[in-house]
């Protein structure tokens, strides 16, 4: 589903954000990855759904390229940034409105979707509100809801829990696996080992730009905890 | 805390006119953004001296040369209480970065002088524009002794300390009045509006009575003019007699009289800074909602609809772009009331109207188009266009139909009006819709080029983007380019028909207006940062 294929980022003055990194998620994967602060998973996520360019390598998603046909790879992912900075002069049923409008969801596949979305992370009743008034969890809320009203093959998501209350966390987590289960793929940046422990199939360490390690989580524990792996990884690789 | 508010000061000023992004950054393309700012603002402020200059001359030059300070004080304290009104909102009673320091052990104090130091800075170098010259006018002719040149040294940095009161108060007034309002930005937009309208129409009416001139009345004009000043702007009678009569009493007075309302000001505004700030961000929550039936809509009513709520959005928006389009329809009321002749008398502009009022019509129209600003308003949400699955054709017409929406109907409203006020052919009613239209698409199209090379997304206060951009003063110099070349050309080529040259110069438009769409239209938002 998503192949990152040798990626290359520099910034302006030539360091490398992301160095030559690989990384291939499949259909029905839960993928975690970890690392660092600035070891660069932001830009990998950012690069992957076409927010900033890369200099070397290629980004597929089904099959396609991000830099050829960047409409078609985005139409069939979702993504959900650290800070949910939504567009504060809109109330948040618009909000979803304008991306159910950009992502094609019918009229009544989208109002059927935020009223199921919705009531389980319990933001119904404030939807009518300008999102400038809602607090940083029901931003979070609802920037995951509009990642999923129009069934995303691919869900990228940078930090999905920070801010959450424990409840949307849960929530989240099972709509992940549900979302898995009927096929789609998940790939997130998270600093809470324990999650992705629980949650992810498969495990990417990455270090100041470069992969560290990668693979399946329990082959990449061998029986230790992903705290001490990420540790001996980070420290000494 | 005299430490505390350097530092701020400091830091305000480093984050407002990008000094830190040009001694540090390593992102070339943005170091030249602030350059480019920089010699925008520096070819604004020779071309603001060149009209100083040449205004203190030209009263020199009729034999009045004695109203020259009052006049200049009036002129720079009308263009500070405009310009401060609305910064009032949005550098003032900032809430964001307050909140961000309240939390660190610095004196509330200490941070609302720092906001008014750093935009007292900015209004001194406007009142050095104009001080400057028109003391060394004055100097050259009339030959005062050093005593003025104390004065009006001394002048530069008092004179923005009243019409910064006056604005501050009436910003907060505003702020009072709306904030009790359900459409709070509404109210603000119609009351800046009037409040700027009634500036403005004060500011022509005097250059009407100044530049009227019948030499055999010339005493008596100066006695009407001096009046109406000193009616209009009180303060201006002691400056007036301080710095020509060399009356120290009056001078003393007026020094006392700036700084004594500012501290004052000052004083209040930290006393109820906290409740000001909470007026403005406070937002009315229903917590009701129910969920109706939904509409779908196409990619780009999308985003039109998502355009048109953030331009309705932000006052400080509306207002810097729609006073052009404000100002042609009560300039055609006018027309309609005084006649041409007499409209062109107080504007200044005998013969202009007659001969090319398509073309000022333009000038009105197109000085600050909304897509000037409109990618870098977008801020840190600039991810979610760049992530989504449209082309950036969709967004950036979104942005321009913006700008037709907002421009068009002023154009239609003020041809309306004009049809029933003035005489001319065919091919002249055609040219009052089409020069106007075609601008107004030309200026919406190139704010757009411009906007995408020089994108501010990290900003604070949404009045550094629309008001001391480098794209706003670039949009600015284009405008007037387009506008001064047929212009000098109708002059000049006296015995050619205006609407020949107005025709050719739309069709030249319209073509560098397909150009610059599909060029627009070829950029990749990812590389947008």
């Amino acid at each position: 589903m998503l192949q990152i294929k040798n990626i290359t980022k520099r910034y302006k003055g030539g360091k490398e954000a992301v160095s030559n990194l690989s990384l291939d998620i499949q259909a029905g994967d839960i993928y975690g990855f970890i690392g660092h602060n600035g070891a660069g998973k932001t830009t990998t996520i950012k690069a992957v759904v076409g927010i900033i360019d890369f200099d070397e390598g290629d980004i597929l998603i089904d099959g396609e390229s991000i830099r050829v046909s960047p409409i078609n790879c985005k139409k069939k992912l979702a993504y959900i940034p650290d800070n949910p900075d939504l567009y504060e002069h809109l109330t948040g049923i618009q909000y979803l409105n304008f991306v159910g409008d950009i992502f094609e969801v019918s009229a009544k596949d989208r109002e059927d979707k935020i009223r199921r979305y919705a009531n389980d992370f319990e933001i119904t009743s404030v939807l009518g509100d300008l999102i400038s008034s809602y607090s940083h969890g029901m931003k979070q809320k609802l920037a995951i809801i509009s990642a999923l009203i129009h069934d995303p093959k691919l869900l990228i998501l940078d930090e999905p829990f920070v801010g959450l209350d424990p409840k949307a966390a849960i929530i989240l987590k099972n709509t992940m696996r549900s979302l898995c289960e009927q096929g789609s793929a998940i790939f997130f940046s998270t600093h809470v080992l324990d999650v992705a422990e629980k949650l992810c199939n498969k495990i990417a360490i990455i270090k100041n730009g470069k992969l560290m390690a990668s693979g399946n989580t329990n082959e990449l524990t061998k029986g230790q905890s992903l705290e001490d792996v990420f540790m001996e990884v980070a420290d000494h690789a | 805390m005299l430490k505390q508010i350097r530092k701020l000061v400091g830091v305000t000023l480093c984050n407002t006119w990008g000094i830190n992004v040009a001694r540090y950054s390593k992102d070339k393309k943005k170091v030249t953004n602030v350059w480019m700012l920089a010699i925008s603002f520096l070819i604004l402020a020779c071309m603001g001296v060149t009209y100083i200059t040449m205004l203190a001359y030209g009263l020199n030059q009729i034999g009045l040369a004695d109203i020259i300070p009052a006049y200049i004080l009036m002129i720079t304290s009308l263009v500070i209480l405009v310009f401060s009104i609305l910064k009032a909102r949005s550098i003032l009673f900032q809430m964001k970065s307050y909140e961000m320091l309240i939390s660190l052990p610095i004196k509330p104090a200490a941070i609302v002088a720092s906001r008014f130091i750093s935009m007292y800075i900015g209004n001194v170098v406007l009142s050095l524009l104009t001080v400057v010259p028109s003391s060394i006018v004055y100097g050259i002719y009339q030959r005062p002794n050093s005593w003025f040149y104390v004065m009006m040294a001394i002048s530069v940095f008092l004179l923005p300390l009243i019409p910064m009161t006056i604005a501050t108060a009436i910003g907060a007034l505003i702020i009072a009045i709306s904030s009790r309002m359900k459409h709070k930005n509404l109210v603000t937009i119609v009351l800046s509006t009037m409040l700027t309208m009634a500036a403005l129409v004060a500011s022509f009416g005097m250059s009407s009575k100044s530049t009227n001139i019948d030499t055999g009345a010339l005493a008596k004009l100066s006695t009407i003019l001096t009046k109406q000043i000193y009616a209009l702007y009180p303060p201006a009678r002691l400056f007036s007699q301080g710095i020509i009569n060399q009356d120290m009493v009056s001078f003393l007075a007026f020094v006392l009289i700036s700084i004594g309302v500012f501290l004052l000001l000052v004083l209040i505004v930290q006393w109820k800074f906290v409740e000001i700030c909470s007026a403005i961000n406070a937002r009315a929550t229903k917590n009701n909602f129910v969920m109706k039936e939904m509409k779908a809509s196409s990619a780009l009513m999308a985003f039109y609809k998502k355009e048109l709520r953030r331009y309705f959005s932000s006052s400080i928006y509306v207002m810097n772009t729609a006073i052009g389009y404000i100002m042609m329809v009560v300039a055609c009321i006018a027309m309609r009331v005084m006649g041409v002749d007499e409209l062109e008398e107080t504007l200044q502009m005998t013969g202009v109207i007659h001969k090319a009022l398509p073309l000022v019509m333009a000038g009105m129209c197109c000085l600050i188009p909304t897509t000037i600003c409109s990618i870098s308003l977008e801020g840190k949400q600039w991810w979610i266009p760049k992530s989504m699955p449209v082309s950036t054709k969709t967004v950036l017409d979104s942005k321009i139909l913006v700008n037709l929406t907002i421009g068009y109907p002023f154009v239609f409203l003020s041809a309306i009006i004009l049809f029933f006020t003035i005489r001319t052919s065919i091919i002249g009613y055609i040219m009052l819709v089409l020069v106007p239209i075609v601008y107004i698409l030309f200026m919406s199209v190139v704010g757009i080029a411009i906007n995408l090379r020089m994108p501010m997304f990290n900003w604070e206060s949404e009045a550094v983007v629309v008001k001391q951009s480098g794209a706003g003063f670039i949009s600015m110099l284009v405008s007037l380019i387009i506008i001064a070349v047929p212009g000098v050309l109708i002059a000049v080529l006296g015995n050619m028909d205006s609407n020949s040259i107005m025709l050719i110069t739309i069709v030249v438009l319209g073509l560098l207006t397909l150009l610059v769409y599909r060029d627009n239209n070829k950029k990749v938002l990812s590389t947008i940062q």
